[in-house]
């Protein structure tokens, strides 16, 4: 195997790490913008 | 080195007995006792969150699944660890305290209860609970214990032995919010060793092309997100097909958002504001999500790049000394005795969650149910005496191997305490047409289909079938009864769901 082809998992890993950390922002921000004080 | 992670688990007891102290006279009656005053903030609440939801498992046992088979691991491992606290967070933390306030409730169970106005349901979660969070604790300080004697060579009966008597003071002294904020401590600690070490091993082992380089001169297939060569049944299922790899976030999101140990952080907070809930939902992602996703993926890479197969070849830790090695080897006798601190705090910490919330389901969810006339000082002894209860069975089973039978069930037990309460209990907060006839077809045939699933998943050998394809049969299982259960049945009464859903202004 090439290493640039094993670099996939790695990108994966990112686009599950910038993934989570972005739908946090999205979620959170969705729910406060209904926020009843 | 010993001497080092010594001082650092002394310095960590010393820590638990002053929070003790320091929440003793926070509470004035047994309901104080269990639930504080609904005063608690989302600093404390979120670090409580990250702290019941890494275990020793997390801390450790992760680590090692990837370090023995490569990336495909990483799914098992934790990496969806976020997509289940967080969801946690937005689905659970206000509705937990406003429908306990609302309802006057100090438990989860309590809560499911009132909220269904059957006391045969709060004794059937209660039972079932209890039975779950049992097993499920047997195991926590395994590792801890393990990883203890391995790397210090000194025998862990004392280490732990302490421990779980310091852990039993803290919890009598401190009630709710003294477990809370130990909690919250430990949930700081860990996000911050836990991060500490992901990135130093990282960077340690030379980045990410270094680390590919390595692992697939080693072996090709460590590099790869599945590997099809093993077993399709059992647990490897999770590493080896896409029925088992897709069951992985449902298995996180299920357990996290539904296990009654979180959902138990929200139960003495205050009403929050919106800037609060933010905050809530930062502390939780800046300390459980990037430093837990490292610890669950990447460290254990690092540490097949450092020391190859050779961990394997000890006979009676193997793959468990992944996570104290790595340690050592990138940072010395220092940060392993941080690492080593932080796994004593995992497994104390979501063990004391766990063993406040089993004790009140006999005390509070049980006892005084049926029996209300009880005083407040007998509650609080059974309370102190079944806490010393529950805190020495998993310190026996750790020095002790436990029964086989308790080991066939404590591997699922976390995937059945996830699929029975997330929608019994949280889902509950949003369905107003939900039933107690629902929740008693889902909690009878949760606890049922986890018993069978373990027998069949873990037990047989060969297994019957892998543990994703349990998750699916659990999970819909669930969801079937407690939907078309709830819809052939009567809702609660209008006062009820008006109280708890009242109209949109």
């Amino acid at each position: 195997m090439q290493p640039e082809l094993s670099m996939f998992s790695w990108y994966v890993w990112g686009f599950l790490i910038i993934g989570t950390f972005l739908g946090t922002l999205i979620g959170t921000w969705l729910i406060v913008r209904r926020w009843e004080e | 080195m010993t001497i080092t992670s010594i001082i650092g688990v002394i310095a960590l007891l010393v820590v638990a007995v002053f929070l003790g102290i320091m929440a003793r006279g926070k509470w004035k009656s047994f309901d104080e006792y269990l639930i504080g005053r609904r005063d608690i903030g989302p600093w404390v609440t979120g670090l409580a969150l990250t702290g019941s939801a890494i275990s020793g498992w997390a801390f450790c046992g992760s680590t090692a699944v990837v370090y023995k088979v490569g990336f495909a691991g990483m799914w098992f491992a934790g990496i969806w660890t976020l997509v289940g606290n967080i969801p946690c967070v937005w689905l659970a933390a206000t509705k937990t305290r406003e429908f306990a306030a609302k309802l006057g409730a100090a438990t989860v169970c309590e809560t499911v209860g009132r909220r269904f106005e059957s006391k045969a349901l709060q004794t059937l979660v209660a039972a079932s609970m209890l039975f779950f969070l049992f097993m499920y604790s047997v195991g926590q300080l395994k590792a801890a214990g393990g990883v203890w004697y391995a790397v210090t060579g000194l025998p862990p009966f004392w280490c732990l032995g302490i421990s779980i008597f310091i852990a039993w003071l803290f919890i009598i002294l401190g009630g709710y919010m003294g477990t809370q904020w130990f909690i919250a401590v430990k949930g700081a600690f860990l996000g911050f060793v836990g991060a500490l070490i992901g990135v130093w091993a990282l960077i340690y082992a030379g980045g990410f092309g270094e680390i590919t380089k390595e692992l697939t001169a080693q072996s090709p297939k460590l590099m790869n997100l599945i590997d099809p060569t093993l077993p399709k049944v059992g647990m490897t299922q999770l590493f080896s097909s896409y029925v088992g790899i897709l069951a992985t976030p449902v298995i996180f999101f299920t357990m996290l958002v539904g296990f009654p140990h979180n959902v138990s952080r929200f139960l003495g907070m205050k009403k929050l504001s919106k800037k609060e809930f933010i905050l809530l939902c930062f502390v939780v992602w800046l300390t459980a999500g990037i430093p837990v996703m490292l610890d669950c993926s990447s460290n254990g890479l690092v540490t097949r790049v450092i020391f190859g197969t050779n961990l394997l070849a000890n006979k009676q830790w193997g793959a468990d000394l992944a996570a104290p090695m790595l340690s050592w080897a990138i940072g010395g006798s220092g940060l392993l005795a941080m690492y080593l601190t932080g796994l004593v705090g995992a497994a104390l910490g979501t063990l004391s969650a766990m063993v406040f919330i089993m004790s009140a389901n006999v005390t509070r969810d049980i006892v005084k149910l049926w029996r209300p006339a009880t005083s407040d000082k007998s509650m609080f002894y059974l309370g102190y005496f079944l806490i010393a209860l529950f805190l020495f069975l998993p310190f026996f089973w750790t020095l002790k191997r436990p029964p086989e039978l308790l080991a066939v069930f404590m591997g699922l037990a976390g995937m059945g305490l996830g699929a029975i309460f997330f929608f019994v209990n949280v889902f509950s907060y949003y369905w107003k047409r939900a039933t107690k006839w629902g929740a008693i077809f889902t909690v009878v045939f949760g606890t049922i289909a986890t018993m069978w699933g373990g027998w069949a998943v873990l037990g047989r050998t060969p297994p019957l079938l892998g543990m994703g394809t349990m998750e699916w049969i659990l999970v819909g299982g669930c969801a079937f009864l407690y939907f078309v259960g709830s819809l052939l049945t009567k809702p609660p009464s209008e006062k009820t769901i008006s109280l708890l859903f009242p109209a949109k202004k």
